[in-house]
């Protein structure tokens, strides 16, 4: 009987670990892009949202942020940029003001994000690992 | 000029014919608070005295960026802010006017009213929330009257490992006004007190800029042509005429007996500028900038070199920070200021009186400034997005500074020191 126990605790702790695992991946911040829009690597990435780059592969490129202190451009931030959303904003008004651009579009769900990106040649977003469908164009992994 | 200012507007007519969904609107606002007061009765800076004033330092801006693609863009900013011709009114100025084209990732074209990188921070200088200090130092940001320009700039890019490096090729004219202080006037003619120049200046530039996290650089070769807006001719020499030995008088203006002062319709000023701001562990980080202003049209015009160097350490909220600085006049223009104001002519002799006042006017029209300053100070970042400053500004004059306004009657300050106590609240938004 105690081997049963032990047996099913081991296995309760194990499930409780693996939805840990499985909650982490859905939150993960994974990049999407229009149809036809080729992978992207990270430097790629935080060059597109700093602004220092507008084109992928030499299609012109439209990059959409989350709102301001939503959880996932919070996480979006951390993961790709390595900043927080003071230093992000910090960042871009100083770019802003140096007559270098404005900050990317800010949309308020991840449905108009997706909308977006779907309907807007060169368009791309971020969304949560979780909110994935099918048919997306994911072009960046963590 | 007028050519390229008309492609500006037939380009910016045709990326507004663009769709309107299309094209994505933003804006953003700015603004300081300030207030300065010193512990002398005569203004320094245009306004700053005993009685204290706001005007030194309040600025407000707002900013509209339009986005047409991602190659195409607009911005305009204004700033109201106190008058770059006068002393009593304020001004809303567009300070940026341009249309942005961006065919790739490394090349941007700018055509319209630019603040070009003239100094480590020109275009961030109204927006007293992105830098620490309570104000930039005057020793190093007053070596033009002005910044903004109309014409075009040219950037390519070049990615580093976290940065960008830009080097910045820009063409432009601007219209602006140089201020001059005549401490005692010439009746009826000329009224002592500050006094407005039109003029019209036409630069060219070359400025590299290292951009990274931790690492700002630049440096920069300007070429400025300045004339008179009315067509006014600026003095080359004053030939001194004799009346005895030892005595006599420089003829500063053809009213003034002698042979005749040569003239130029344009003076032209090399301007090189160098400066860093390097942030290193710890919260520390350390900026300094130089600039080196050469002219050889003339024995009088702006000829100067100036700089500081500042520290700071960040410390949660806090960052105080200490900056000393300097500007100086070379010998040229000094040894002119002496000679027009310190051997006047007897007031016995006919027509000494408004020979030695002319010379005082044109003593007074000579960019001249012998002054070091050191200022301790804090930012505090009361949001990330505001932040307030407080300074305590210490300026030893030496021979003397042009940024002095001498009360009528009054001997011109020199070897003296003054102090002044800053409170500002800058926001952006």
């Amino acid at each position: 009987m105690k081997l049963i126990a032990r047996w099913l605790c081991a296995t309760a702790l194990l499930l409780l670990g693996a939805t840990a695992v499985f909650a982490a991946d859905g939150d993960a911040i994974v990049i999407i892009g229009h149809p036809g829009l080729p992978p992207i690597d990270a430097v790629m990435v935080e060059r597109l949202y700093t602004g220092r780059a507008i084109e992928v592969a030499g299609t012109p490129v439209t990059v959409v942020n989350a709102t301001l202190g939503s959880a996932s451009r919070r996480r979006f931030l951390a993961a790709w940029l390595k900043l927080d959303d003071d230093k992000y904003g910090a960042y871009w008004t100083v770019r802003r003001h140096i007559g270098k651009g404005a900050p990317p579009r800010e949309l308020g769900t991840t449905a108009e994000i997706v909308e977006f990106v779907r309907a807007t040649p060169g368009a791309i977003g971020y969304i949560e690992w979780g909110e994935l469908k099918p048919g997306m164009n994911v072009i960046g992994r963590p | 000029m007028k050519r390229l200012v008309t492609l500006a507007l037939a380009a910016l007519a045709g990326v507004c014919a663009a769709p309107a969904s299309a094209t994505d609107f933003s804006w953003s606002g700015f603004g300081t608070v300030g207030v300065a007061v010193s512990d002398r009765d005569y203004r320094y800076q245009r306004f700053i005295d005993r009685d204290g004033t706001a005007k030194r330092d309040t600025v407000f801006g707002a900013q509209l960026d339009a986005r047409f693609s991602p190659q195409w863009s607009a911005t305009v900013q204004a700033t109201l802010a106190p008058a770059i011709n006068s002393d009593s009114r304020w001004a809303v100025t567009p300070s940026w006017a341009f249309v942005a084209w961006r065919p790739d990732d490394d090349w941007l074209l700018r055509l319209g009213k630019m603040r070009v990188p003239l100094y480590l921070y020109s275009q961030t200088m109204d927006l007293g929330q992105t830098h620490d200090m309570a104000r930039l130092p005057i020793e190093m940001y007053s070596i033009t009257p002005t910044s903004d320009f109309t014409g075009i700039n040219v950037s390519r890019s070049w990615p580093t490992s976290t940065g960008e490096l830009t080097l910045d090729a820009y063409h432009g004219i601007a219209s602006t006004s140089a201020r001059y202080w005549t401490r005692d006037g010439v009746a009826p003619v000329i009224a002592p007190g500050q006094r407005y120049v039109d003029v019209d200046v036409r630069a060219s530039g070359l400025v590299a800029t290292l951009r990274e996290p931790d690492r700002l650089m630049r440096l920069g070769v300007h070429a400025v042509r300045t004339s008179q807006t009315h067509g006014g001719q600026l003095p080359v020499t004053y030939p001194r005429v004799e009346l005895a030995p030892g005595l006599g008088y420089y003829q500063v203006n053809n009213a003034i007996p002698g042979p005749g002062a040569p003239t130029v319709g344009a003076i032209h000023n090399i301007i090189v500028t160098a400066g860093a701001e390097q942030a290193f562990g710890d919260g520390w980080r350390i900026t300094g900038e130089f600039a080196r202003n050469f002219q050889r049209d003339t024995d009088f015009a702006s000829s100067t070199y100036g700089g500081y160097v500042a520290l700071f350490r960040q410390l949660d909220r806090f960052t105080p920070y200490v900056s000393l600085s300097e500007l100086k006049a070379t010998h040229g223009p000094m040894n002119w200021y002496r000679r027009l104001t310190e051997n006047p002519l007897p007031e016995q002799i006919p027509g000494a009186t408004q020979i030695n006042q002319a010379q005082r006017i044109a003593a007074e029209g000579i960019w001249v400034a012998d002054q070091r300053s050191i200022a301790l100070g804090t930012s505090y970042a009361l949001t990330s997005n505001s932040k307030l400053k407080a300074e305590w500004l210490h300026t030893h004059v030496g021979a003397v500074s042009r940024l002095i306004d001498t009360p009528p009657g009054q001997a011109s300050p020199r070897d003296t020191n003054l102090n002044v106590f800053s409170l500002n609240y800058s926001f952006v938004f």
